[in-house]
């Protein structure tokens, strides 16, 4: 009788067996996410089905998830769209139509602040790799694992997501994921010390002049073609997300698809998130979430965004030395991806030192860039990196 | 000067790049990576001025025309 109740209670069992204690700091981890998410507004969107995903994977016998025979829900979406890669591909197309080039192609020189705020890119990965065989992770895996941390730096999710898909890495899909969203989400907190660090009151306060001319449609509608025409010719691992940021650019741009391109940004963006979100938080297992790891890819992702917001005021202030008109330095920092938010953030500290100055338009054209900066960043990483790991196949 | 030197001294195929230690091909990464992602965007800046600039003269070709 007693068995009997054992096999049907199990649930109350579960957590005295081995490791399975670790689940009730994962309950409390996905309550953290759902908090931040509900109280805090911090990328709600996505750090509440995470942090709910989390709760889920965690519950006793694992049934959301099930077995390699038996599949659960979570695990044919994470099948279906995360080892696929097609989740990321799709937000990014969501992305695309949502994004307004205008100021960029009024501002075309905006573009070098979207290459200079992938500075934190390469110097994490670098960082990483040095660091990970301490951790016991050596050589090929070292080499993947460094690359999706890095990525982290872009402030780009679905480029990280993507890169840590390609590379397989399963086991730390979790902490990636969860370091590159809630860190988008504190952009208004990561990024003003450090640029107040690199930067003087006088230089805070440059204005810049911006002349408003109208971008022609032909040239709307031509960008993202010759975009993903040079980025496949010259990176090709990264057609996939350059071409699906411009193919969702193009049908917001020409102009004759406007019903695609409002399903695109409202239908496509909202359900895509919905299922990346869960489908991220099912992969923080406690068994695998909870290690040295999980720490390091935390503390290195935050490593990356300061990096590249000194990377992108670093690259200002360096132009300012040759330039007679000066540059905002301030500008560099909005060259990551978390888009529009990282110009918001700009524009604020300029208006704190001068309430008169105006420089959002060039910041949003800097963090245009940066979505460009941080796909082309991601396509060379995963192109060098697999010509590296080519070694032992 | 430690990458440079290298790459001078080997014959800087791939093979003898995946032959150099982790730290070395992290440095590779860094380097190529960086450099690449100024000349793509380098190369989408010219197009978005070349794309610039032939408007404007279509724009000035067609006032001229009406005039």
């Amino acid at each position: 009788m007693i068995e009997v109740f054992k096999e049907i209670f199990s649930g109350f069992t579960f957590f005295g067996q081995g490791d399975n204690w670790k689940a009730l700091i994962m309950y409390v981890i996905g309550a953290v996410l759902i908090y931040l998410a509900i109280k805090k507004e911090y990328e709600p969107a996505l750090l509440l089905p995470i942090g709910f995903g989390a709760i889920l994977v965690n519950l006793p016998l694992g049934v959301v998830w099930g077995t390699n025979a038996v599949p659960g829900f979570l695990k044919v979406l994470y099948d279906a769209g995360i080892v696929t890669e097609l989740f990321p591909i799709l937000i990014f197309i969501a992305i695309g139509a949502m994004i307004d080039f205008s100021p960029l192609l009024k501002n075309p020189y905006m573009i070098f602040f979207g290459a200079a705020a992938q500075f934190g890119i390469f110097v994490t990965f670098f960082t990483t790799l040095v660091l990970l065989p301490y951790l016991g992770i050596h050589g090929i895996e070292a080499l993947k694992l460094a690359s999706a941390v890095g990525i982290i730096g872009a402030a780009d999710g679905p480029t990280t997501l993507f890169v840590a898909s390609h590379y397989k890495l399963n086991d730390y899909l979790g902490p990636i994921s969860v370091a590159a969203y809630s860190y988008m989400s504190l952009v208004p907190i990561i990024q003003p010390p450090v640029i107040r660090l690199l930067t003087s009151k006088k230089e805070r306060m440059i204005r810049m002049e911006y002349h408003e001319s109208p971008v022609s449609k032909p040239i709307k509608i031509l960008f993202p073609i010759l975009v993903t025409i040079i980025a496949g010719i010259i990176v090709p691992m990264s057609v996939p997300l350059v071409g699906s940021l411009m193919f969702g650019n193009l049908i917001r741009e020409c102009g004759v698809l406007e019903r695609l391109s409002q399903s695109a940004q409202n239908e496509l963006a909202n359900l895509i998130t919905l299922l990346l979100g869960i489908t991220i938080g099912s992969t923080m297992l406690a068994t695998k979430f909870i290690n040295p790891v999980t720490g390091l890819i935390m503390l290195l992702g935050l490593v990356a965004f300061i990096f590249d917001t000194a990377g992108g005021v670093l690259f200002a202030k360096f132009l300012n030395l040759f330039l007679k008109t000066k540059i905002n330095p301030m500008i560099g920092a909005a060259g990551i991806s978390a888009f529009p938010m990282s110009a918001r953030v700009v524009q604020k500290m300029a208006k704190k030192e001068d309430p008169t100055n105006f420089i959002l338009m060039q910041a949003i054209s800097a963090n245009a860039a940066g979505q460009l900066g941080s796909i082309v960043a991601g396509g060379f990483v995963i192109a060098l990196v697999d010509m590296l790991v080519k070694q032992i196949v | 000067m430690i990458l440079p030197s290298m790459i001078l001294a080997s014959n800087f195929s791939a093979d003898s790049i995946r032959a150099w230690p982790l730290w070395q091909q992290g440095l590779f990464v860094v380097v190529v990576g960086l450099v690449g992602v100024f000349l793509v965007l380098l190369l989408f800046f010219l197009t978005i001025f070349i794309m610039q600039k032939i408007t404007e003269s279509m724009e000035k070709h067609k006032k001229d025309e009406t005039v």
